[in-house]
């Protein structure tokens, strides 16, 4: 196998602090700008508040909270029919595999409230604690019937259905933070939001060092792979993280759309490298949920991935390195 | 006798002309159809499924319209593969220029669902050439 040498990576600048329930991330050459970190934050809020779905003010919250029993329209931000418009790509692109409308059975499952709210379940606990057995059941595809309306933009749900855009608006929200940072500051810029990161700009000498691993917290010493990305977005999505109990069973927060539960297949954990992170994020969820079907699935959508079984062994295909 | 003879000669002739104004006719419309093909009217004016996941913003004032109803298309949306694939990379981490985890930073707005708008959260500024971490989350 040849190895490439190390890539000299240049030393950046890296703020962070909390926000949207994870760890944002910002990066760039050269000393701190007040503007890029203004713009990311700026960008963070706005997503916060159309499409949260923990803000009872927010624009997902205000649409959900509308009687369910007929059709309901909201007047929608232009960010928030984008967010929606995104949901349905995702589903689309994923075959259904990412699906906007599982809010009432995550919900079910416990994950009603804020995440720090929850019993959550370290991501060093084993998985086999999550295992159980499924009931596949008859569930029909909805996320076909949502319509995005533009000028004005407004979002109508169909009878009894209700949304949750955790699985693509943080990617959403990296992709345009990143890209309002690098307009702000005029150098190349990288966002990232836990395992969703974005880039945007001219990239540093030796491109975005980026460390793939099971959970964004362990930090870059934990098992894993170091990469390099000149542009676009990687995303990492794992069934290890965002574990809660509910009673005596841990679940997490990857839903097949088939069962309405937590997804129990081959990969525990999936990074995909895409043109935005936003695709990336779509294709790193869709396949944890598609789970055998994942690799050929990938490999006919071009993109390159890293695919990690539930013993810890990795794959990786589509132009990944080795 | 001869000029009933000629009236049905003139019978069958009129048969073919007949036959073949019909023929031509339907000739010439699929010959028309392929030639120009049409667009399928819609009830609104829709966007393709594959709507751009990156931002896009409409120009203010733009009188667009666009509708996502997707029983009314049927073409699959693709992810976009990125412009050149990732490279190896194999850099040393220093632990010290690891980003803060959220878990030992303490968040001012954890009993608070709104945000940080108002409540500058808690940084950490450090400069180093360590990897930027993708991790479920």
């Amino acid at each position: 196998m040849a190895h490439t040498p190390a890539a000299p990576f240049a030393a950046l600048c890296a703020e962070s602090w909390d926000a949207l329930g994870t760890t944002a991330v910002l990066r760039h050459e050269g000393p701190a700008h007040a503007g890029a970190r203004m713009a990311v934050e700026r960008e963070l809020d706005a997503i916060d508040a159309a499409a949260s779905r923990f803000r009872a003010d927010s624009e997902l919250s205000r649409l959900n909270a509308m009687p369910a029993t007929a059709p309901r329209t909201l007047l929608a931000s232009p960010l928030f029919a984008q967010a929606v418009r995104l949901a349905i790509h995702a589903a689309d692109a994923s075959r259904g595999a990412v699906d906007p409308t599982l809010a009432p059975e995550l919900a079910g499952l416990g994950y009603d409230r804020d995440w720090d709210e929850l019993i959550a379940v370290p991501s060093s606990a084993p998985l086999a604690d999550a295992e159980r057995i499924v009931v596949y059941r008859s569930r029909r595809a909805r996320w076909e019937e949502i319509e995005v309306d533009d000028d004005p933009a407004r979002i109508t749900l169909p009878a009894g259905m209700q949304l949750d855009l955790g699985a693509t608006a943080k990617a959403l929200a990296a992709d345009r933070a990143a890209q309002a940072a690098h307009e702000a500051s005029g150098v190349g810029v990288l966002v990232a939001l836990g395992g969703d990161i974005a880039t945007s700009g001219p990239p540093p000498s030796g491109g975005w060092a980026i460390h793939v691993t099971d959970d964004h917290r362990d930090g870059p010493d934990a098992p894993g792979q170091t990469i390099a990305i000149q542009t676009g977005g990687v995303a990492t999505s794992s069934i290890v993280t965002r574990r809660w109990r509910q009673g005596s069973r841990a679940m997490h927060h990857v839903l097949d759309p088939r069962s309405g539960q937590p997804v129990w297949g081959p990969w525990r954990t999936v990074s995909v490298a895409a043109a935005t992170c936003a695709d990336a994020n779509i294709a790193s969820t869709a396949a944890l949920v598609l789970g055998r079907d994942a690799r050929p699935w990938l490999a006919e959508q071009g993109l390159p991935a890293r695919l990690v079984a539930r013993d810890g062994s990795a794959v990786v295909q589509g132009g990944w390195p080795q | 006798m001869r000029r009933d003879a000629a009236l049905r000669r003139l019978r069958v002739v009129n048969r073919f002309l007949i036959g073949g104004a019909v023929a031509a006719t339907g000739l010439l419309t699929d010959v028309t159809a392929h030639a120009f093909t049409g667009h399928k009217r819609r009830v609104a004016a829709s966007t393709p499924v594959a709507a751009p996941p990156v931002p896009h913003r409409t120009a203010p004032g733009a009188a667009r319209r666009h509708r996502d109803h997707h029983l009314r298309h049927h073409r699959r949306a693709a992810l976009r593969p990125p412009a050149n694939a990732p490279t190896r990379a194999t850099t040393p981490a220093p632990q010290a220029a690891t980003p803060a985890p959220a878990a030992t930073t303490p968040a001012p707005q954890a009993t608070t669902p709104a945000p940080q708008a108002t409540t500058p959260a808690p940084q950490v500024t450090t400069t180093s050439a360590a990897p930027t971490v993708s991790g479920g989350s």
